[in-house]
Protein backbone atom coordinates (compact mmCIF):
# COMPACT_ATOMS: atom_id res chain seq x y z
CA UNK A 1 0.00 0.00 0.00
CA UNK A 2 2.99 2.29 0.28
CA UNK A 3 3.44 2.57 -3.47
CA UNK A 4 0.08 4.27 -4.21
CA UNK A 5 0.67 6.71 -1.37
CA UNK A 6 4.09 7.57 -2.70
CA UNK A 7 2.68 7.86 -6.20
CA UNK A 8 -0.02 10.23 -4.96
CA UNK A 9 2.59 12.31 -3.16
CA UNK A 10 4.73 12.40 -6.29
CA UNK A 11 1.73 13.44 -8.37
CA UNK A 12 0.94 16.21 -5.90
CA UNK A 13 4.52 17.47 -5.89
CA UNK A 14 4.57 17.30 -9.71
CA UNK A 15 1.34 19.29 -9.86
CA UNK A 16 2.89 22.01 -7.71
CA UNK A 17 5.86 22.28 -10.01
CA UNK A 18 4.42 25.28 -11.81
CA UNK A 19 4.52 27.25 -8.59
CA UNK A 20 8.01 26.44 -7.37
CA UNK A 21 11.43 26.82 -8.90
CA UNK A 22 13.77 23.85 -8.70
CA UNK A 23 17.27 24.88 -7.71
CA UNK A 24 20.58 23.17 -8.38
CA UNK A 25 24.27 24.07 -8.31
CA UNK A 26 25.76 23.65 -11.76
CA UNK A 27 28.80 24.10 -13.95
CA UNK A 28 27.72 25.08 -17.46
CA UNK A 29 29.51 25.89 -20.70
CA UNK A 30 27.79 27.92 -23.36
CA UNK A 31 27.51 31.12 -25.34
CA UNK A 32 26.21 34.32 -23.81
CA UNK A 33 23.36 35.35 -26.08
CA UNK A 34 20.85 38.09 -26.66
CA UNK A 35 17.76 36.30 -25.40
CA UNK A 36 15.18 38.32 -27.34
CA UNK A 37 16.83 38.10 -30.74
CA UNK A 38 17.57 34.40 -30.27
CA UNK A 39 14.09 33.41 -29.10
CA UNK A 40 11.93 35.76 -31.17
CA UNK A 41 13.21 35.24 -34.70
CA UNK A 42 13.22 39.03 -35.21
CA UNK A 43 16.62 38.76 -36.90
CA UNK A 44 15.90 35.57 -38.82
CA UNK A 45 16.89 32.08 -37.72
CA UNK A 46 18.42 31.50 -34.28
CA UNK A 47 21.85 30.67 -35.72
CA UNK A 48 22.11 34.16 -37.19
CA UNK A 49 21.89 35.63 -33.69
CA UNK A 50 24.95 33.82 -32.40
CA UNK A 51 28.66 34.57 -32.45
CA UNK A 52 30.43 37.41 -34.19
CA UNK A 53 27.63 38.21 -36.66
CA UNK A 54 25.37 39.36 -33.88
CA UNK A 55 27.90 40.62 -31.35
CA UNK A 56 27.23 44.31 -31.95
CA UNK A 57 23.44 43.91 -31.72
CA UNK A 58 23.86 41.76 -28.60
CA UNK A 59 25.72 44.67 -27.00
CA UNK A 60 22.89 47.00 -27.97
CA UNK A 61 20.27 44.75 -26.39
CA UNK A 62 22.30 44.05 -23.23
CA UNK A 63 22.86 47.77 -22.73
CA UNK A 64 19.12 48.29 -23.21
CA UNK A 65 18.33 45.80 -20.47
CA UNK A 66 17.20 42.80 -22.50
CA UNK A 67 18.18 39.78 -20.39
CA UNK A 68 21.41 38.06 -21.32
CA UNK A 69 21.01 34.32 -21.87
CA UNK A 70 23.33 31.35 -21.76
CA UNK A 71 22.87 28.86 -24.61
CA UNK A 72 24.42 25.51 -23.72
CA UNK A 73 25.47 22.72 -26.06
CA UNK A 74 22.27 20.77 -25.47
CA UNK A 75 20.19 23.69 -26.74
CA UNK A 76 19.00 24.85 -23.33
CA UNK A 77 18.57 28.57 -22.80
CA UNK A 78 19.11 30.04 -19.34
CA UNK A 79 18.02 33.62 -18.63
CA UNK A 80 20.79 35.09 -16.48
CA UNK A 81 19.54 36.95 -13.41
CA UNK A 82 22.85 37.89 -11.83
CA UNK A 83 26.60 37.46 -11.83
CA UNK A 84 28.88 37.15 -8.83
CA UNK A 85 28.36 39.72 -6.12
CA UNK A 86 26.75 42.00 -8.67
CA UNK A 87 23.05 41.29 -8.58
CA UNK A 88 22.30 43.91 -11.19
CA UNK A 89 21.53 41.56 -14.03
CA UNK A 90 20.21 44.30 -16.27
CA UNK A 91 23.58 46.00 -16.46
CA UNK A 92 26.18 43.69 -14.87
CA UNK A 93 29.51 44.66 -16.45
CA UNK A 94 30.75 41.08 -16.75
CA UNK A 95 27.69 40.01 -18.67
CA UNK A 96 27.73 43.04 -20.91
CA UNK A 97 31.36 42.81 -21.92
CA UNK A 98 31.23 39.06 -22.53
CA UNK A 99 28.34 39.10 -24.98
CA UNK A 100 28.72 36.33 -27.59
CA UNK A 101 31.62 34.80 -25.64
CA UNK A 102 31.81 31.08 -24.95
CA UNK A 103 32.15 30.85 -21.21
CA UNK A 104 32.17 28.22 -18.50
CA UNK A 105 30.40 29.23 -15.33
CA UNK A 106 29.56 27.98 -11.89
CA UNK A 107 26.26 29.00 -10.42
CA UNK A 108 22.72 28.18 -9.42
CA UNK A 109 20.28 27.01 -12.05
CA UNK A 110 16.53 27.15 -11.59
CA UNK A 111 13.66 25.78 -13.60
CA UNK A 112 10.21 27.25 -13.37
CA UNK A 113 7.19 27.16 -15.65
CA UNK A 114 9.21 25.81 -18.55
CA UNK A 115 11.96 28.43 -18.35
CA UNK A 116 15.53 28.06 -17.10
CA UNK A 117 17.20 30.73 -15.01
CA UNK A 118 20.81 31.10 -13.92
CA UNK A 119 22.57 33.08 -11.24
CA UNK A 120 26.26 32.97 -12.07
CA UNK A 121 28.58 32.72 -9.07
CA UNK A 122 31.83 32.69 -10.99
CA UNK A 123 33.11 32.65 -14.57
CA UNK A 124 35.60 29.77 -14.69
CA UNK A 125 36.74 30.16 -18.27
CA UNK A 126 36.27 32.68 -21.07
CA UNK A 127 37.13 31.41 -24.55
CA UNK A 128 36.26 34.68 -26.28
CA UNK A 129 34.14 34.42 -29.43
CA UNK A 130 35.12 31.25 -31.34
CA UNK A 131 31.83 31.24 -33.27
CA UNK A 132 32.78 33.27 -36.38
CA UNK A 133 29.29 33.49 -37.84
CA UNK A 134 30.12 36.73 -39.66
CA UNK A 135 31.82 34.62 -42.29
CA UNK A 136 28.37 33.23 -43.23
CA UNK A 137 25.97 35.96 -42.22
CA UNK A 138 27.95 39.20 -42.29
CA UNK A 139 26.42 41.45 -39.68
CA UNK A 140 22.98 40.75 -38.21
CA UNK A 141 21.29 43.17 -38.51
CA UNK A 142 23.01 44.91 -41.40
CA UNK A 143 22.68 48.22 -39.54
CA UNK A 144 25.17 46.86 -37.01
CA UNK A 145 27.88 46.21 -39.62
CA UNK A 146 31.31 47.83 -39.35
CA UNK A 147 31.36 51.36 -40.75
CA UNK A 148 34.26 53.00 -42.55
CA UNK A 149 36.14 55.44 -40.37
CA UNK A 150 34.95 59.02 -40.87
CA UNK A 151 37.29 61.01 -43.10
CA UNK A 152 38.87 64.02 -41.41
CA UNK B 1 26.82 35.91 -47.76
CA UNK B 2 23.16 35.61 -46.76
CA UNK B 3 21.40 38.50 -45.13
CA UNK B 4 18.46 37.47 -43.00
CA UNK B 5 17.61 40.99 -41.85
CA UNK B 6 17.54 43.35 -44.84
CA UNK B 7 17.07 47.10 -44.32
CA UNK B 8 13.45 46.93 -45.52
CA UNK B 9 12.62 44.58 -42.63
CA UNK B 10 14.38 46.87 -40.15
CA UNK B 11 12.38 49.78 -41.59
CA UNK B 12 9.15 47.82 -41.28
CA UNK B 13 9.90 46.95 -37.66
CA UNK B 14 10.66 50.62 -36.97
CA UNK B 15 7.28 51.61 -38.43
CA UNK B 16 5.53 49.06 -36.26
CA UNK B 17 7.37 50.30 -33.17
CA UNK B 18 6.43 53.91 -33.90
CA UNK B 19 2.78 53.26 -34.64
CA UNK B 20 1.88 50.71 -31.99
CA UNK B 21 -1.43 51.58 -30.40
CA UNK B 22 -1.58 51.96 -26.64
CA UNK B 23 -4.73 49.88 -26.43
CA UNK B 24 -4.06 46.88 -28.60
CA UNK B 25 -0.93 44.94 -29.30
CA UNK B 26 0.48 44.87 -32.80
CA UNK B 27 2.04 41.92 -34.53
CA UNK B 28 5.80 41.95 -34.98
CA UNK B 29 5.73 38.73 -37.01
CA UNK B 30 7.87 36.94 -34.47
CA UNK B 31 8.43 33.23 -34.04
CA UNK B 32 5.34 31.40 -32.76
CA UNK B 33 3.84 34.77 -31.95
CA UNK B 34 0.66 35.01 -29.87
CA UNK B 35 -0.89 38.41 -29.31
CA UNK B 36 -2.55 38.33 -25.91
CA UNK B 37 -2.89 40.51 -22.82
CA UNK B 38 -1.06 39.41 -19.70
CA UNK B 39 -2.47 40.19 -16.26
CA UNK B 40 -0.63 39.69 -13.01
CA UNK B 41 1.65 41.16 -10.39
CA UNK B 42 4.93 42.84 -11.37
CA UNK B 43 7.68 40.88 -9.63
CA UNK B 44 11.46 40.80 -9.33
CA UNK B 45 12.40 37.64 -11.23
CA UNK B 46 15.48 36.93 -9.13
CA UNK B 47 13.63 37.35 -5.85
CA UNK B 48 10.74 35.28 -7.14
CA UNK B 49 12.81 32.23 -8.02
CA UNK B 50 15.25 32.37 -5.09
CA UNK B 51 12.84 33.39 -2.35
CA UNK B 52 14.92 36.50 -1.58
CA UNK B 53 12.84 39.35 -0.25
CA UNK B 54 12.60 42.61 -2.11
CA UNK B 55 10.47 45.70 -1.82
CA UNK B 56 11.98 47.65 -4.68
CA UNK B 57 12.31 45.24 -7.62
CA UNK B 58 16.04 45.92 -7.60
CA UNK B 59 15.50 49.64 -8.12
CA UNK B 60 15.75 49.18 -11.87
CA UNK B 61 18.72 46.82 -11.83
CA UNK B 62 16.86 43.50 -11.85
CA UNK B 63 14.93 41.68 -14.53
CA UNK B 64 11.22 41.97 -13.87
CA UNK B 65 8.33 39.78 -14.88
CA UNK B 66 4.70 39.02 -14.25
CA UNK B 67 3.31 36.47 -11.78
CA UNK B 68 -0.20 35.50 -12.75
CA UNK B 69 -3.02 34.79 -10.31
CA UNK B 70 -2.31 31.09 -10.88
CA UNK B 71 1.30 31.60 -9.78
CA UNK B 72 2.86 31.26 -13.23
CA UNK B 73 5.99 33.35 -13.76
CA UNK B 74 6.32 35.01 -17.19
CA UNK B 75 9.58 36.75 -18.17
CA UNK B 76 8.86 40.12 -19.82
CA UNK B 77 12.05 40.78 -21.75
CA UNK B 78 11.34 43.49 -24.34
CA UNK B 79 9.63 46.87 -24.46
CA UNK B 80 8.37 48.57 -27.63
CA UNK B 81 11.54 50.45 -28.53
CA UNK B 82 14.53 49.28 -30.57
CA UNK B 83 16.96 47.14 -28.57
CA UNK B 84 15.42 48.02 -25.20
CA UNK B 85 14.34 45.74 -22.38
CA UNK B 86 11.11 45.80 -20.39
CA UNK B 87 12.15 46.19 -16.77
CA UNK B 88 12.23 49.97 -17.10
CA UNK B 89 8.57 49.86 -18.15
CA UNK B 90 7.50 47.58 -15.29
CA UNK B 91 9.50 49.13 -12.45
CA UNK B 92 6.99 51.91 -11.63
CA UNK B 93 4.41 49.16 -11.07
CA UNK B 94 6.52 46.90 -8.84
CA UNK B 95 4.29 44.77 -6.63
CA UNK B 96 1.10 45.97 -8.32
CA UNK B 97 -1.38 44.10 -10.48
CA UNK B 98 -1.33 45.31 -14.07
CA UNK B 99 -2.48 44.15 -17.48
CA UNK B 100 0.06 44.26 -20.26
CA UNK B 101 -0.73 44.60 -23.94
CA UNK B 102 1.78 42.69 -25.95
CA UNK B 103 2.68 39.31 -27.31
CA UNK B 104 4.31 36.02 -26.53
CA UNK B 105 7.11 34.63 -28.63
CA UNK B 106 9.71 31.89 -28.44
CA UNK B 107 10.72 28.46 -29.62
CA UNK B 108 12.03 25.16 -28.30
CA UNK B 109 9.45 25.32 -25.51
CA UNK B 110 10.56 28.73 -24.21
CA UNK B 111 7.98 31.51 -24.02
CA UNK B 112 8.77 35.13 -23.27
CA UNK B 113 6.65 38.26 -23.41
CA UNK B 114 7.07 41.55 -25.27
CA UNK B 115 5.22 44.46 -23.67
CA UNK B 116 3.79 47.22 -25.84
CA UNK B 117 1.65 48.97 -23.21
CA UNK B 118 0.94 48.77 -19.49
CA UNK B 119 -2.63 49.14 -18.28
CA UNK B 120 -3.12 50.29 -14.70
CA UNK B 121 -6.35 51.11 -12.92
CA UNK B 122 -6.10 54.71 -14.05
CA UNK B 123 -4.19 54.76 -17.32
CA UNK B 124 -2.74 52.93 -20.29
CA UNK B 125 0.93 53.73 -20.71
CA UNK B 126 2.88 52.93 -23.86
CA UNK B 127 5.94 50.81 -23.13
CA UNK B 128 8.23 53.38 -24.67
CA UNK B 129 9.75 55.18 -21.71
CA UNK B 130 13.14 53.46 -21.72
CA UNK B 131 14.94 55.57 -24.29
CA UNK B 132 13.91 58.86 -22.68
CA UNK B 133 15.27 57.61 -19.36
CA UNK B 134 18.47 56.53 -21.11
CA UNK B 135 18.79 60.03 -22.59
CA UNK B 136 18.34 61.73 -19.23
CA UNK B 137 20.82 59.36 -17.58
CA UNK B 138 23.40 60.01 -20.29
CA UNK B 139 23.02 63.77 -20.68
CA UNK B 140 21.10 63.82 -23.97
CA UNK B 141 17.86 65.47 -25.01
CA UNK B 142 15.10 62.81 -24.79
CA UNK B 143 13.63 64.24 -28.01
CA UNK B 144 16.98 64.60 -29.74
CA UNK B 145 18.57 62.62 -32.55
CA UNK B 146 20.95 60.86 -30.17
CA UNK B 147 17.99 59.40 -28.29
CA UNK B 148 16.43 58.09 -31.52
CA UNK B 149 19.59 56.09 -32.17
CA UNK B 150 20.54 55.68 -28.53
CA UNK B 151 22.42 52.46 -29.23
CA UNK B 152 24.98 54.35 -31.34
CA UNK B 153 25.64 56.85 -28.54
CA UNK B 154 25.65 54.65 -25.45
CA UNK B 155 29.06 55.09 -23.78
CA UNK B 156 29.38 51.43 -22.72
CA UNK B 157 28.66 50.18 -26.23
CA UNK B 158 31.08 52.68 -27.74
CA UNK B 159 33.77 51.59 -25.30
CA UNK B 160 33.21 47.89 -26.07
CA UNK B 161 33.40 48.51 -29.83
CA UNK B 162 36.50 50.66 -29.41
CA UNK B 163 38.12 47.79 -27.51
CA UNK B 164 37.16 44.70 -29.55
CA UNK B 165 35.48 45.92 -32.72
CA UNK B 166 32.01 45.31 -34.10
CA UNK B 167 32.49 41.56 -34.46
CA UNK B 168 34.10 41.38 -31.02
CA UNK B 169 37.30 39.68 -32.19
CA UNK B 170 39.49 42.69 -32.90
CA UNK B 171 39.54 45.57 -35.35
CA UNK B 172 41.46 43.57 -37.93
CA UNK B 173 38.37 41.43 -38.57
CA UNK B 174 36.20 44.51 -39.01
CA UNK B 175 38.66 46.09 -41.41
CA UNK B 176 39.06 42.91 -43.45
CA UNK B 177 35.28 42.55 -43.69
CA UNK B 178 34.90 46.17 -44.77
CA UNK B 179 37.55 45.73 -47.43
CA UNK B 180 35.89 42.57 -48.73
CA UNK B 181 32.42 44.08 -48.73
CA UNK B 182 33.24 47.59 -49.95
CA UNK B 183 30.83 48.71 -52.63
Amino acid sequence: MKIPVIAMMAAFIWSQGALAATDSTVTLEGELIDSFCYLSGVMGGPDATLGTAHHHCALWCAAGGVPVGLLTGDGKVYLVLGEGDDTTSVTAPGLFENQSHRITVEGRAFERDGMNYLIIAKVLKDAGIPNHTYEDYGSIPEAAAPRPAAKP
Amino acid sequence: MSNQFPPIRLFALGLVLMTSSANAATSWNLTDEEIAPLTGTVVDMRAEITGETTQTCGAGKHQLGIKTAEGKLIPVIKNAQPFFGASVELLPHCGKVVTLDGLYTGHSGYRVYVVQAVQTESATIKATTGVAQWAVNNGFDPAGKEARTWYRHDPRIKAAIAKDGVFGIGHEADEAWLKENAE
